[in-house]
């Protein structure tokens, strides 16, 4: 028994800093991939409650954000705002780098809450449902800015930054760096590419959305198959237009000129 | 083991024990009741899916993979818990003893009984997983082609696209790998318990302890190294020192959300699991052998 217990003994002498180095080891490397959530604390298990908490400690994040992002659904539906954005700042806690959490959530908030309070009949007057819808797209806003700095790797954060600043704010100055920053992932589907040049033209730069138009006409078309190339030739066409671009030095075939060289009549 | 003729160690004695410890535990009622509703919640994502209003293959991933390793560690604590224990009541363990057989063999025979049927019950697990993500890929698929759901500017090829590289995902099987590891840990820390501990339900209480423990050991190391209260250190140095870092085995989340765990990173991991489970089955063995049986 004694021998027995000097051995367990010498087993852990060696084995607690081989333990240390190893669990040290991984964290660096995770910390590296940037995996893992916020860390548990006092207050995240309050704001859990018993059961999601005891499923947290267990080591099942993925689920409990989810169906914290069940409760924030249900809350929508039943026009609770603040619990909305309870449970999405909760769910975004849990997962920082779910990308659907923030894009989803930041929709929530700056379409679905500020609308609903732009019509709500308890607030006395018009001031204050403009006040409370303007709050709940500056949240929605914010949101989103921190979404964007928990995942800078994601193009789709920065194109709905740039679509939420189109749409709430009609800012389109503003929106254009935010879209050209997701134009510029590899990722990026086609029509974030496109929502460049629209957006260049709503904020009334036509050389600048021309050169875009020119820049994407030049990619070899074959390479991409799914982009709408009928459609990249109709506005590059429409912003020579525009511009009165000389016919000599047009690129675009025209709507009203086919491609071929016949003269009109 | 004692006599004239001296034995050496042999797999052989080893594998005879693990494969009877499989039959034992393939034919109990909680393993088949375990599984089977390991298998229910498993298809019931499906169903949950039309009232989630999620990501669809978010949620169908994540709720999978939580309950493989939910039902996976609570086949392991409770299978784990009855093999010493029960061998013990039955009396079964001292006819095996009296053989030229070590009790080193017994216990590793054991523990790779074990680990054989959880390696079992996780591959029909992910079979099932893999049919389910299947299954919601024709459906998001069918709904692609049909223009169903489309967001605007999206087209009907770069959906088909997203919706592949969504669900085929490979990584998915280092999750499920290292899930594997962390439900060997788990088993070994039960074998551990049972040589000292007499009762299954003692057993299956601290090995869920430990399982839940193990999980804080990230937390705890950080509070460790940050915290200067002496109070909570000697807990914290508990958990730093000596409960297996669970936490370390969970890249599910990580993956789901489509980031890249690299085969490095895996193999650390995995490294860390043989060396944990290395050094308690050590201390077991140690536990065992002095026992007097």
């Amino acid at each position: 028994m004694k021998k027995a217990f000097l051995s367990i003994l010498l087993i852990l002498a060696a084995a607690i800093p081989a333990k240390w180095h190893l669990e040290g080891g991984i964290q660096k490397k995770r910390q590296e991939l940037k995996l893992g959530g916020t860390a548990i604390s006092t207050e995240l298990r309050s704001k859990l409650g018993q059961n999601l908490a005891v499923a947290l400690l267990s080591g099942f994040r993925g689920i409990v954000a989810d169906f914290i992002w069940l409760r924030a659904h249900s809350a929508w539906e039943k026009e609770i705002w603040y619990k909305l954005k309870e449970g999405i700042e909760l769910a975004v806690i849990l997962q920082p780098h779910c990308i659907s959490f923030w894009d989803i959530g930041s929709w929530h908030m700056a379409w679905n809450a500020s609308y609903g309070e732009s019509v709500n009949p308890k607030y006395p007057s018009d001031a204050y449902r403009l006040k409370a819808q303007r709050d709940w797209i500056e949240a929605g806003r914010r949101f989103l800015e921190d979404g964007i700095r928990n995942n800078p790797d994601s193009y789709d954060l920065y194109f709905k930054m740039g679509w939420l600043i189109d749409q709430k704010f009609k800012d389109f100055n503003a929106a254009i760096p935010y879209l050209l920053k997701a134009s510029t992932y590899p990722e990026a589907p086609t029509f974030v590419v496109r929502m460049v040049g629209h957006e260049y033209v709503k904020a009334g730069r036509h050389q600048e959305a021309y050169e875009w138009w020119k820049k994407l006409w030049a990619e070899d078309h074959e390479k991409q198959p799914q982009q709408l190339w009928h459609k990249i030739a109709q506005w590059g066409a429409e912003a020579e237009e525009k511009l009165g671009i000389p016919a000599a030095q047009r690129i675009f075939p025209s709507r009203h000129k086919p491609a071929t060289t016949q003269p009109r009549k | 083991m004692s006599g004239s003729q001296r034995h050496f160690f042999s797999f052989y004695r080893l594998w005879t024990i693990a494969a009877n410890t499989m039959t034992e535990i393939v034919r109990q009622k909680f393993f088949y009741i375990l599984l089977l509703f390991g298998v229910i919640v498993l298809i019931l994502s499906l169903f949950l899916l039309e009232f989630s209003h999620l990501d669809r293959v978010k949620f169908i991933k994540d709720f999978n993979l939580a309950a493989i390793a939910f039902f996976g560690a609570l086949i392991t604590i409770v299978g784990t818990a009855e093999l010493l224990p029960l061998e013990l009541e039955n009396r079964t363990i001292y006819p095996i003893l009296a053989k030229p057989v070590f009790r080193l063999e017994f216990l590793l025979g054991k523990f790779t009984g074990m680990i054989s049927l959880l390696l079992l019950t996780l591959l029909l697990m992910s079979v099932i997983f893999a049919a389910l993500l299947f299954y919601t890929e024709t459906q998001l698929l069918a709904d692609a082609m049909a223009g169903r759901g489309l967001a605007e500017g999206v087209t009907v090829d770069e959906a088909v696209r997203q919706v592949k590289a969504q669900v085929r995902d490979a990584q998915l099987f280092k999750a499920i790998l290292l899930i594997y590891f962390k439900l060997v840990i788990v088993c070994a820390v039960g074998i551990l318990i049972a040589t000292f501990a007499t009762s299954v339900v003692f057993n299956v209480i601290c090995t869920s302890i430990i399982y839940i423990c193990g999980h804080l050991v990230t937390t705890a190391r950080a509070e460790w190294m940050s915290n200067q209260t002496v109070s909570s250190k000697p807990m914290l140095g508990i958990l730093v020192f000596f409960i297996p870092d669970l936490d370390a085995f969970n890249i599910a989340d990580a993956l789901v959300l489509g980031q890249s765990v690299s085969w490095e990173l895996v193999f650390q991991t995995i490294r860390y699991g043989f060396f944990y489970t290395g050094v308690i089955l050590l201390v077991a063995h140690f536990i065992f052998d002095s026992k007097e049986i």
